[in-house]
């Protein structure tokens, strides 16, 4: 197993106010899967993102909702973007307790796929200012509308989560982990 | 208040998202909503673009508003165009710009200033936010 763990400390500005508002006590855990990826129609990430602000702010703060709802979509989006196999299976796992906000999503890849993922989310990491390398990765891409990583960057500069990735058996699994507790 | 022009995103046969170009006495207020989450927005909204790069050049436009508090999601596939249509306004009109966005979103806290470019001192120097609070 290989595996590459980023990401910035706890929240940002923005969200920080709404997330003391109210204790986190109550433990949710979601799980989603769907195969063949094939079979797929329509815009699943929206579908999956758009339904978290409602079914999150039922028990947490709105940010923690809104948060879920970027991750979520950012890498469903990933995911379907780079189907390498049709035939195979999609794997989502969401989880929030006061120590924080956890999703993860596997679907096969390759190894290159991973190595390219692992790549920037190792790049966001190595920088001091992820919003600079952000507004630098835009400026460079939006001639060519290259839109590669702009997701994962954004997760991290955008919403400060963490980012990791690990590779096995065929299999990439990316986790994007916000930390809750000292924030509520 | 005019409306100049607008541009609209269909999603699975529904109006996902909107941009509406208004006048109002010499006021320009550009104002998102919805939500962008289309693989390509900026199919969608090409012809708004060439709307604003016909319209708003030489108009007697002595302030503007460009109000993001509808618009409650965008997603990475949306940035560009966002930038495009930003900096088409700030190119064809002079004057502050009053940016009105949510106090409590990330992406309109963290990110949007990034699109705005904010680094240009000559785009910071026109720009004021409006920070408003989601009731």
């Amino acid at each position: 197993m290989n595996e590459a763990e980023r990401g910035p400390g706890p929240s940002s500005a923005a969200s920080s106010s709404s997330l003391m508002m109210l204790p986190v006590t109550t433990r949710l855990g979601v799980s989603f899967r769907v195969a063949p990826l094939g079979d797929i129609r329509g815009n699943l990430a929206t579908l999956l993102g758009d339904s978290l602000p409602a079914l999150l702010g039922m028990f947490y703060p709105p940010a923690v909702g809104k948060k879920a709802n970027v991750a979520v979509t950012e890498l469903i989006q990933n995911v379907v973007e780079n189907i390498v196999d049709p035939a195979s299976e999609l794997l989502l796992e969401l989880h929030v307790d006061a120590d924080g906000l956890s999703v993860q999503v596997r679907n096969k890849a390759t190894l290159a796929q991973y190595e390219a993922v692992r790549a920037r989310i190792d790049a966001v990491a190595g920088v001091a200012d992820p919003k600079r390398l952000l507004a630098d990765t835009l400026r460079a891409r939006r001639a060519d509308r290259l839109k590669g990583g702009l997701g994962l960057l954004r997760l991290v500069s955008e919403n400060r989560f963490r980012l990791s990735a690990r590779y096995e058996h065929e299999h990439l699994t990316v986790h994007a982990a916000f930390p809750l507790r000292g924030s509520v | 208040m005019n409306i100049l022009t607008y541009g609209e995103i269909m999603d699975g046969g529904a109006s996902v998202f909107h941009c509406v170009a208004r006048d109002d006495a010499g006021s320009l207020l550009v104002t998102f909503s919805g939500v962008v989450r289309v693989d390509n927005p900026g199919r969608h909204l090409a012809e708004l673009l060439g709307d604003l790069r016909q319209l708003l050049p030489g108009r007697a436009i002595e302030r503007t508003v460009i109000d993001f508090t509808e618009l409650e999601f965008c997603n990475s596939n949306g940035f560009y165009i966002i930038m495009d249509i930003i900096e088409l306004v700030y190119a064809a009109v002079e004057g502050p710009v009053v940016v009105r966005r949510l106090e409590e979103d990330d992406w309109q806290q963290e990110t949007l200033p990034i699109l705005l470019n904010l680094d240009e001192a000559a785009v910071a120097a026109r720009t004021l936010f409006e920070d408003v609070r989601e009731i």
